[in-house]
Parts: C-alpha cells; sequence; structure tokens
C-alpha cells in the first residue's frame, strides 16, 4: 500500500494490546485504558490500520436501550504484522546481545 | 446529567457532524464510547481527543465502481474550472513594465518575481485547460472500464498541482515585496506554509487511497469475473 504505515511506539502497543487475545472484539475505550493512549491517538492508529486491511470493525448487535458500540479485530495480515511487529520492539528493548554463540561453534549463551 | 457530561456530549455529537464523510463511521464510534465512560471528566477528555479526526479530511469509501463516472465527471469540472486561472499569464507582461519603472533591489527583485511566477502558473494552467479539452468524450461514460482508467490517470495527475501552487505563492510573495510591506509578506508566508502544504499532503494521500480503493474493486471484480 502506497499510504504510509508508521511504525510507532504507540502502535507497537495497540498491537500488543490486540494480541493479548487474539479471537476477542474490542471496544476503543478499552485499549485506551489498557494502552493508556488517549482518544486522539489511539484512533488515528485504528483508522490506518483499518485502511491497511490489518483491522476489522464491526457495530455490536444493539442491546436494548444502549446505542450499538464499534469494535475493531485484527485481520490475519494485521496478526501477522502484529506479531512481527510485538517481537521487534521486545528485540529492541532487550537490546542486541555483544555477540552471539553462532560465533563460537553455535554455543547459546 | 453534570454540566461536564453534557459538554462532552455536545463536542462528540459536533465531532461526527463536522467529520469528513471517510470519518464518519469512527467519529460515531468515539461518540458512542463516550458515552459508556463512567466518569464524567474521563468523558470529557475523551470527547477533546476525538476532535482530532476533525483534522483527517477525507472523502467516503469508494464501494462500487459505478460510483466513479459521477466522480470523474465532478473532478474534471473542478480542474477545468480551476485551469480558468491561466489568464494570470497577462500578468506577466503587466509586471514587466512595472519592473523596469521601480526603483531599490527590493522592488526590483519583487516585480521579477511577479513576472516569473504568473508566466510559470499560468502557462501550466493553459497546457492543463488543452489537456482537459482533448482526450474528453462524453460516450467515455459508458465505458466502466474506460472511464476508471481515465479516473486514475486524473488523480495521478493532480500531484502535479504543486506546480500553480507555489507559482501563486511566489507571485503573491513578489506583489507584497515589491510594495516593501513587510508585515503582510510575513503573514502570508505564515499562513501559507500553515495551511497549504499540510492540505496538499492531505489531498494527495486521498488521491492514493482512491487509487487503492479502485484497484482494489477492480482486482474484486476480476475474481469475480474469473469465476
Amino acid at each position: 500500500m502506497s499510504v504510509k504505515m508508521r511504525r510507532s511506539p504507540q502502535t507497537a502497543l495497540v498491537m500488543a494490546e490486540f494480541l493479548s487475545d487474539e479471537q476477542l472484539w474490542r471496544y476503543g475505550y478499552d485499549i485506551s485504558r489498557n494502552t493508556g493512549l488517549k482518544s486522539g491517538t489511539l484512533y488515528p492508529i485504528l483508522m490506518r490500520l483499518a485502511e491497511h486491511r490489518m483491522l476489522k470493525t464491526s457495530w455490536e448487535t444493539a442491546e436494548t436501550g444502549r446505542p450499538p458500540r464499534h469494535m475493531y479485530k485484527l485481520t490475519k495480515d494485521g496478526l501477522r504484522y502484529a506479531r512481527e511487529m510485538v517481537s521487534e520492539a521486545a528485540a529492541q528493548a532487550v537490546g542486541e546481545p555483544a555477540f552471539d554463540g553462532a560465533a563460537f561453534g553455535g554455543v547459546g549463551l | 446529567m453534570t454540566r461536564t457530561r453534557r459538554l462532552a456530549v455536545r463536542i462528540s455529537s459536533g465531532v461526527v457532524r463536522w467529520a469528513s464523510p471517510g470519518c464518519k463511521e469512527w467519529a460515531e464510534g468515539l461518540e458512542r464510547e463516550a458515552a459508556v465512560i463512567e466518569s464524567d471528566w474521563a468523558a470529557l477528555g475523551w470527547a477533546i481527543g476525538s476532535t482530532r479526526i476533525l483534522l483527517d479530511r477525507r472523502p467516503a469509501l469508494l464501494t462500487s465502481l459505478d460510483d466513479v463516472p459521477k466522480l470523474l465527471q465532478r473532478l474534471v469540472e473542478q480542474s477545468r474550472s480551476g485551469a480558468n486561472m491561466w489568464l494570470m499569464i497577462l500578468y506577466g507582461p503587466l509586471f514587466l513594465w512595472k519592473f523596469f519603472e521601480a526603483r531599490g533591489p527590493f522592488a526590483h527583485t519583487g516585480y521579477a518575481i511577479v513576472v516569473l511566477a504568473s508566466i510559470i502558473a499560468g502557462t501550466f494552467l493553459l497546457l492543463e485547460r488543452h489537456r482537459l479539452k482533448e482526450p474528453w468524450k462524453d460516450d467515455i461514460y459508458d465505458d466502466l472500464i474506460a472511464c476508471t482508467n481515465f479516473y486514475k490517470t486524473q488523480l495521478r495527475h493532480r500531484d502535479r498541482l504543486w506546480i500553480p501552487s507555489v507559482s501563486y505563492f511566489c507571485f503573491c510573495f513578489g506583489l507584497f515585496m515589491s510594495d516593501h510591506d513587510v508585515i503582510l509578506l510575513v503573514l502570508f508566508c505564515g499562513l501559507f506554509f500553515l495551511f497549504i502544504p499540510p492540505l496538499m499532503q492531505q489531498r494527495r494521500q486521498n488521491n492514493l487511497r482512491r487509487i487503492e480503493e479502485i484497484d482494489a474493486l477492480l482486482a474484486e471484480q476480476d475474481g469475480v469475473n474469473g469465476l
């Protein structure tokens, strides 16, 4: 897709939140509470993900007396991208090892 | 309902009303979430944050290729009326005369910029006007695929609109400069750089989005025909 997808730390947070239960449909406010992102930061991320066909949206089936809520879930592409992104973010957080075992006959340190 | 909650509701419904067609669904989603937040202050914070969506101006999602002829017609009409500004090419000779009469390097430079900018913008728009006349046939509307391809070409072509925009900026810049009007010059530059580059960027992204939507619909149609 030619419209750019930014790999920001906030996007990684949202992705990690979706990965915590891949099959669950999420509400915007729940994602915001769990990630600590404000609505003005969260929704542009969700919109970008949907634009890249990584996020499915749906309206909750209406309960009596309450308007339906908008729900979100990652698509297959979204899940793949999320796993990749979260593992990358984790690797960066831990930091690269000074040298790996492969240089010493494949022995993991 | 407390005053804080009322304000939150008012902001959220304002966001839904003023959101661009492509963001309407998201604005409604934000509004519904604000309604389920228990704390009034948290709801207000949520509603204030949701106003950011107003900055994103995108057209409604294209759901069918049948809408393309209508969109194309609107785009061509817009481009044709914009191209009528080619008349600014006539300012070139007019200000050239002023350039020779001007005193001082500031005024000279200002008029030189005006002359160059009006010639560049006018020539571009004149060519654009000619280009839009030529391949245009009304029967293109009857052939959906030809119409769709023509629409995509037009959308790609709109990336080049930065040329008259920058020329128009230079034209006004030169005018203020030749008048030694420093306050207006600074004000104009500030407003221009504040609004025009983001608007151009958004327009460009919307065009790219539209092209991608069309490609996806074409691929879908090919898939259906292939079955």
